[in-house]
């Protein structure tokens, strides 16, 4: 119930009441007297307020607020007994309504003034956060930066040593399948033997060599553990005139890259 | 899949005089499977002796370590001299596979014609089923159980092999190769 509800319904007369008892009451931020001795506050209309040291008034301290009832003395000098000091532990002793409802008139009275608290108050958390924290920030991505190097290091030499690997690869299976060929033939083969054929694909020094049952087709492929050996691009081939008569000089072969050899066929009879 | 009668293709296609070469069963099933996935290849042959050295076991330890299944059977010819016990593991090998849904097209390398209702019976499951033999061993019967023939005569299944040395002479080829 507000003050004009009161008057409205209790006449002037409550009016006179309350502001005579309003006037007692208020809140009072002591600061150093200038001029020496006890601390001195300033009433809202610029009067000068002294601790009431017959009413426990040397309980006010320079820098605090207190809920103080003030009591004239002659025209212009007014003391406060402090009633209620205003600190942290008063408002944590408030009731959470109390305490929502103080907020609530700070916010809309004086909420330019509570802004600025804020603002600083933030500012000054800001900066302890950021003392605090940017520190260890700072180390963890140094680590970070280092771990990135190490790992772009292994990165590289993983690629290098894959590189290696597939070269190695290569080789080896260029070795074993007598060369990577694009083009698949005929290549011609010459029998400048009984048992010894010439050619230009032999350059692998080690071949296998296989024949079919009907002796009618001939399957070599180069290998580094073949049994048959290979020289000047001529490949001995152990029986090789039991199962290619004699009268065939001449031979053609063709590359299969699913097998990685060379098919010879015996010519038609 | 695979399914091979080593003993009956070797005695089809074995040496002739003079010649020195081992069939290379590892390109055999390559040729037989083409370009085709080989999800398995079993071998099948006479157990070999108790001796631990003997050339036989360690020709099947060489099929083993290639990737082949090796199936073995006591040595019991019958009174005409044929292994019947192989011959039904094969079927049976056959059956179950097709049966289990491992395979999508069977070959059998073999002249065998006991094998014929095996056949027949896993042609009736769905599966391709192949006989592959040397043009000479294969009966009509054989033909027309199977779905498809391959004739193992043209495939360079033979590994040719260097002279031998002296202290190979007088041993077997398998002897030698194993």
């Amino acid at each position: 119930m507000t003050l004009e509800e009161l008057t409205t319904e209790y006449g002037e007369s409550v009016r006179a009441v309350a502001e005579g008892w309003l006037e007692e009451l208020v809140v009072l931020t002591f600061r150093e007297n200038r001029r020496g001795g006890d601390p001195i506050a300033h009433s809202t209309d610029g009067r000068a307020v002294f601790p009431d040291k017959y009413r426990d008034g040397d309980r006010i301290l320079p820098g605090e607020s207190w809920l103080c009832s003030v009591a004239r003395k002659g025209d212009n000098t007014f003391f406060a007994a402090p009633l209620a000091r205003l600190d942290e532990s008063f408002f944590r002793g408030l009731m959470p309504v109390e305490r929502r409802r103080v907020a609530e008139l700070m916010w809309e009275q004086h909420r330019d003034v509570v802004l600025d608290e804020v603002r600083e108050l933030l500012t000054e958390e800001d900066g302890s956060v950021h003392a605090g924290v940017a520190p260890a920030m700072v180390a963890e991505l140094d680590e970070v930066r280092r771990e990135r190097d190490d790992l772009r290091d292994r990165l590289a030499e993983l690629r290098e040593q894959f590189d290696l690997a597939v070269q190695r690869l290569g080789n080896a299976t260029q070795a074993a399948s007598g060369g990577v060929r694009d083009d698949r033939g005929p290549f011609h083969v010459e029998r400048v033997g009984a048992e010894l054929l010439e050619s230009e694909i032999f350059e692998e020094p080690f071949w296998h060599g296989h024949v079919s049952p009907d002796r009618r087709v001939i399957f070599l492929k180069a290998h580094p553990r073949g049994p048959l050996a290979a020289h000047a691009n001529r490949l001995a081939v152990p029986g090789l005139s039991r199962f290619v008569p004699r009268e065939v000089v001449s031979l053609e072969a063709r590359f299969d890259p699913r097998h990685g050899g060379f098919f010879l066929k015996m010519p038609a009879a | 899949m695979i399914f091979l009668d080593v003993a009956g293709l070797s005695r089809a296609i074995e040496a002739q005089d003079g010649e020195r070469h081992r069939v290379d069963w590892f390109r055999l099933a390559k040729h037989l499977a083409g370009p085709r996935r080989l999800v398995g290849a079993y071998v099948f042959d006479r157990a070999p002796d108790a001796d631990f050295s003997s050339p036989r076991k360690r020709f099947h330890d060489h099929l083993r370590y290639s990737g082949f299944r090796v199936v073995t059977r006591p040595f019991r010819p019958d009174d005409r001299g044929v292994q019947a016990e192989l011959t039904v593991a094969i079927a049976a090998e056959l059956i179950a596979a097709c049966h289990e849904d491992l395979l999508d097209v069977a070959v059998v390398v073999s002249a065998d014609r006991s094998l014929i209702p095996a056949l027949e019976r896993a042609s009736r499951t769905g599966k391709i089923v192949e006989v592959a033999t040397t043009a000479d061993q294969l009966s009509a019967e054989m033909r027309k159980a199977a779905d498809r023939v391959q004739y193992v005569d043209e495939f360079p299944i033979l590994e040719i092999l260097p002279e031998p040395n002296e202290q190979d002479v007088g041993r077997t080829e398998r002897e030698v190769t194993a």
